[in-house]
């Protein structure tokens, strides 16, 4: 793609987690932590969003995003106090900011004077806070807050201090080959702060010698940000080689700044490193109380094309299948004659399941950032619903593949909004209740036996579990006469056209239900069910494969058939006793182990497979966590081995099926289906008889 | 920051023709609206030509929307050469965006020793 | 493991224009007992011979299961079952016909692949409207070629059953 394209692409990955940090700021705000930080942090976010939208020439966004700036430098200059309603209308702000970015980058546009009555709000604010109000219609110009020409914005912030770079570019000659154009990357540095260049041009050669495509000019550029210096140096990634850059930290500015009345070398400064030299910047007296400049963390990072990393994710999963088909072709060999062989191999083995590990690794994120976005959705939830509810998060460090935490927003999304719609109730119901007016939902997520599990609890009433057994009878999902236990009829909710609100709210009442959640869920290899207790609450509980892409599995035989079990379902294994295997009078069997009756599914009639086993006490019995299931036990000849196992999708080219979580691709070749336990219990109705007569 | 697809070499001369045919017989030269890397090629060689031939120029910068570091390079080295050389090199009503543009490549004090008209 | 290498179907198109102003289809040509069938040759990835498939559970009757094609698990239709002329009982002699219809990959088994036929598009007559038998649900016209009568086939049609949730 053309360098446009790359640019805009940038800018908007950029706008994602800026719109991140600026929510989480304004809410912050709303909340009444109105410090120096948090004001720092939304106004560098808006003002980064304003950069890019300039170059872009987006120039509502632009316009926009200039009056929502001068506001929070206001605020954070402390010429104005952050209140309630203005943190409202700083939240709409925000959205409204968002709205645009999405328009922008949709290509379309909000309808016309969207965006006005929030920018005539935050500017009659300011005028009211007695400081000369910039003129709002921005003229879309360079001339930016924060650029050198505008004294203003070189005031240092109260709270977080000013650090001042100075960057010397020595580019080779072939830069404007090589497609580099340095105004961009003085732009990009504007971004960050305040900017001075002073280009040397004493190798210019006259213009007999002179050739315009070489780069024959060198560059010194103070830049005053509050940005660390990985913001510098990303500025430079990928266009200028390390060689060729100097970024330099000095605590205070040089005593003969640079001034851009000369274009001779700047003789180049000692590289500073902080004690030395002139007093740091100290706050200004008078500011915010208690407030700690806040260091900037240094993270190395690099931002990676998600494609990269598949390819990478792809290939070590070829590597570990070809490894292992090596492995297998080479187990014939007696080990005593082949010693180094075998141990080579084995190495092999090893270096590949790192590997694995390693590259899988890469893709992990803390679920953190689907978890930021839930404060903000129940606080709106509850302004919506009149309720008062407060949400408590735990456990956001919790890392994923990248690929399961894109997958978490949608499902959490509509466990929370039924929790708080449905579950919490009116301040006038608790208060007649005992409990107390504020409703708490609890969102937590936690490693559980090799997967994620994510609670969603709340302090609500519960399941209405009357009105949901007659709302399923009345839609002829159950039967009238039907026996259900407490967590069955719990887990109805999760049938298509339950939605069982007293005033379907425009929230959750929207037809999207949670059938969808849960098919989509399962569709991924996850489970997910519901807890109730009459009264006191309800817990959603979500669990979902740690990633969609490697599995350990348990190899078993079933016929001519090969299956894949993944471990972490696996409770044990035995070969029974004909005398504790039971038929039950409506059909089916249990198997008695230590005092329960375990239902008994047999693979080989599930699956249709010829020449299976036919009883038990002949094959074995894998006792597996069919989560909402239960337990099962399943019924194979034998087990084969154990290994992990690359999961390959049968879905993409086929469709999904009952029972079936995946495929993969054995050491000898040959494809093997991946069990999911759980689907294949629902499907059998836990009592081994033919799924034919159940949905497919 | 993203990079764009390096630029080719472009130093195709078209046959039968010299330096210093681009200027006018005034001595009059327009900057485009997009002064990029060919224009900055271009550029230097008229200049070049019309030194040799102690001509005069005129450089009319009112149309400049986009400068490019190539063509300020350009711009600074003919200027340099045309003043060391006596010969006359003056600027006729350079845009916002041309002055913003030697502003933020560094070269404002350069430029500030021209001459403009109007 | 494949007879024959991948078409390219552009540079096989490409081939054969030689001039002539009217539009011609290119198509594979294959054998299920007694009749001929083709398919459009831009559809066509690949031809294998057979190889074991790792059955499913819970489909139907034309679906053998699927194969691991370098790596991507591919299904495998059994085209006679899919006609309603019974089952295949595949040997490796037998030809799997890999198709490509909008993202996704699918193998159909026949029983040999005879050649690759140029039919003028103005010469393929509609198919009958004998009344619903599976095959003629399937089939997108009719051709003469060297005076075969080869059934031109919809693969969007037999696939559909699985392809549609």
């Amino acid at each position: 793609m053309d360098e446009l394209d790359q640019l805009r692409q940038t800018y908007f990955q950029d706008c994602d987690e800026l719109l991140g940090e600026l929510e989480s700021a304004l809410m912050a705000l709303d909340n009444g932590r109105a410090d120096g930080d948090t004001l720092n942090d939304a106004f560098r976010a808006i003002h980064s969003i304003k950069g890019g939208a300039d170059i872009l020439h987006f120039d509502r966004l632009v316009r926009f995003a200039h009056t929502f700036e001068s506001m929070l430098d206001r605020l954070r200059l402390g010429k104005l106090a952050v209140d309630p309603e203005l943190a409202s209308l700083m939240l709409r702000a925000g959205d409204a900011i968002a709205d645009l970015v999405r328009a922008a980058q949709a290509g379309s546009e909000m309808p016309d004077g969207y965006e006005n009555e929030i920018a005539d709000a935050l500017q009659s604010l300011a005028l009211a806070a007695g400081a000369a109000a910039e003129t709002a219609a921005a003229n879309g110009e360079e001339s930016a807050a924060l650029n050198e020409r505008d004294p203003a914005a070189t005031v240092p912030t109260a709270d977080a201090p000013l650090r001042h770079y100075r960057i010397l570019l020595s580019p080779p000659a072939d830069l404007f080959l090589q497609g580099n154009e340095p105004q961009l990357l003085i732009r990009a540095l504007e971004r960050l702060g305040s900017v001075k260049t002073v280009a040397d041009a004493s190798a210019l050669p006259p213009l007999a010698s002179f050739d315009a495509e070489q780069c024959y000019l060198r560059w010194t550029v103070d830049v005053r940000t509050t940005a660390g210096p990985e913001a510098i140096r990303d500025v430079f990634d990928l266009a200028v080689d390390k060689s060729d850059l100097e970024i330099t930290e000095l605590t205070a500015p040089p005593a003969d700044a640079a001034v851009a009345g000369t274009s001779d070398a700047v003789p180049a400064p000692t590289p500073a490193t902080a004690p030395s030299g002139p007093s740091p910047i100290k706050p200004a007296s008078g500011t915010v109380p208690g407030v700690q400049a806040k260091a900037a963390p240094t993270v190395n990072s690099i931002r990676v094309d998600l494609e990269k990393l598949d390819y990478l994710v792809n290939l070590v999963g070829e590597l570990v299948i070809s490894q292992s088909m090596l492995a297998e072709q080479l187990s014939v060999l007696p080990t005593d004659k082949f010693p180094t062989l075998s141990r080579s191999i084995e190495e092999m083995s090893q270096h590949a399941r790192n590997l694995q590990d390693g590259v899988m690794a890469v893709r992990t994120q803390p679920v953190k950032s689907v978890f930021a976005r839930m404060p903000r959705l129940v606080r709106d939830l509850a302004v919506e619903t009149g309720k008062n509810v407060r949400l408590l998060v735990s456990g956001e460090t919790t890392e994923v593949d990248k690929t399961v935490v894109e997958q978490l927003f949608d499902p959490l999304l509509h466990m929370i909004r039924n929790a708080v719609d449905h579950g919490i109730e009116s301040p006038a119901e608790r208060g007649a209740n005992g409990k107390p007016a504020q409703g708490t939902v609890r969102l937590s997520a936690a490693h559980v036996g090799g997967r994620i599990v994510i609670q969603v609890t709340d302090d609500g009433r519960g399941i209405d579990r009357a009105r949901v057994r007659a709302r399923a009878v009345e839609r002829g999902l159950l039967d009238a006469d039907s026996v259900l236990t407490e967590e069955q009829l719990d887990n109805l909710i999760f049938l298509p056209g339950l939605s069982t609100a007293e005033t379907v709210s425009d929230i959750s009442g929207r037809g999207v239900g949670m059938d969808v959640v849960r098919r989509n869920v399962e569709r991924l290899g996850g489970r997910v069910l519901i807890r109730s207790v009459a009264g006191k609450g309800s817990t959603f509980y979500l669990s979902l494969p740690l990633t969609l892409a490697v599995l350990d599995g348990m190899i078993i035989g079933v016929g001519r058939e090969t299956y894949v079990v993944p471990l972490t379902v696996i409770l044990e294994s035995l070969r029974p006793q004909a005398r504790d295997v039971h038929r039950l009078v409506g059909g089916g069997e249990v198997l008695y182990v230590r005092g329960e009756y375990v239902p008994l599914v047999y693979l080989g009639r599930a699956f249709d497979v010829p020449d299976a086993t036919k009883e038990p006490w002949e094959g074995l019995v894998m006792l597996v966590d069919a989560d909402a299931g239960g337990k099962i036990g399943v019924v194979v000849d034998e087990i084969v081995g154990q290994q992990q196992v690359v999961i390959k999708s049968v879905e993409s080219n086929y469709r999904a099926l009952r029972g079936i979580a995946g495929a993969t691709i054995l050491g000898n070749g040959r494809v093997a289906l991946i069990l999911d336990v759980a689907g294949l219990a629902e499907a059998v109705g836990g009592a081994g008889q033919s799924p034919a007569s159940a949905a497919a | 920051m993203p990079k764009a697809a390096a630029h080719k070499s472009r130093k195709l001369r078209k046959p039968d023709e010299s330096p210093g045919d681009h200027i006018a017989a005034d001595g009059a030269v327009a900057l485009a609206a997009v002064a990029d890397m060919e224009a900055a090629c271009e550029l230097a060689e008229a200049l070049r030509g019309a030194l040799e031939r102690q001509m005069p120029v005129v450089i009319d910068a009112t149309a400049v929307e986009d400068m490019s570091t190539p063509c300020a390079q350009a711009l600074v080295s003919a200027a340099t050469s045309f003043a060391a050389a006596n010969v006359t090199l003056v600027f006729r009503q350079p845009s916002d965006a041309f002055i913003a543009a030697f502003n933020r490549i560094g070269l404002y004090a350069a430029m500030m020793q021209w001459s403009f008209v109007e | 493991m494949s007879l024959v290498g991948f078409y390219d179907p552009l540079a096989a198109l490409m081939g054969e224009t030689g001039g002539d102003a009217r539009s011609m289809l290119q198509v594979v040509c294959f054998t299920i007992g007694e009749e001929s069938y083709g398919i459009d040759i831009r559809q066509v990835r690949e031809i294998r011979a057979w190889s074991a498939t790792t059955s499913l559970p819970n489909t139907p009757e034309f679906v053998m299961g699927v194969i691991n094609l370098r790596g991507t698990i591919v299904p495998i239709l059994d085209l006679r079952a899919r006609f309603g002329r019974g089952q295949s009982e595949p040997t490796k002699a037998h030809v799997v016909v890999i198709v490509a219809i909008d993202e996704r990959v699918i193998g159909m088994l026949v029983d040999a692949v005879s050649d690759i036929a140029t039919v003028p598009e103005d010469e393929i007559r509609p198919v009958p409207e004998i009344g619903g038998s599976d095959a003629a649900e399937c089939l997108n016209g009719l051709a003469t070629v060297n005076d075969q009568l080869i059934a031109l086939v919809s693969v969007e049609r037999i696939t559909a059953p699985i392809t549609v949730h």
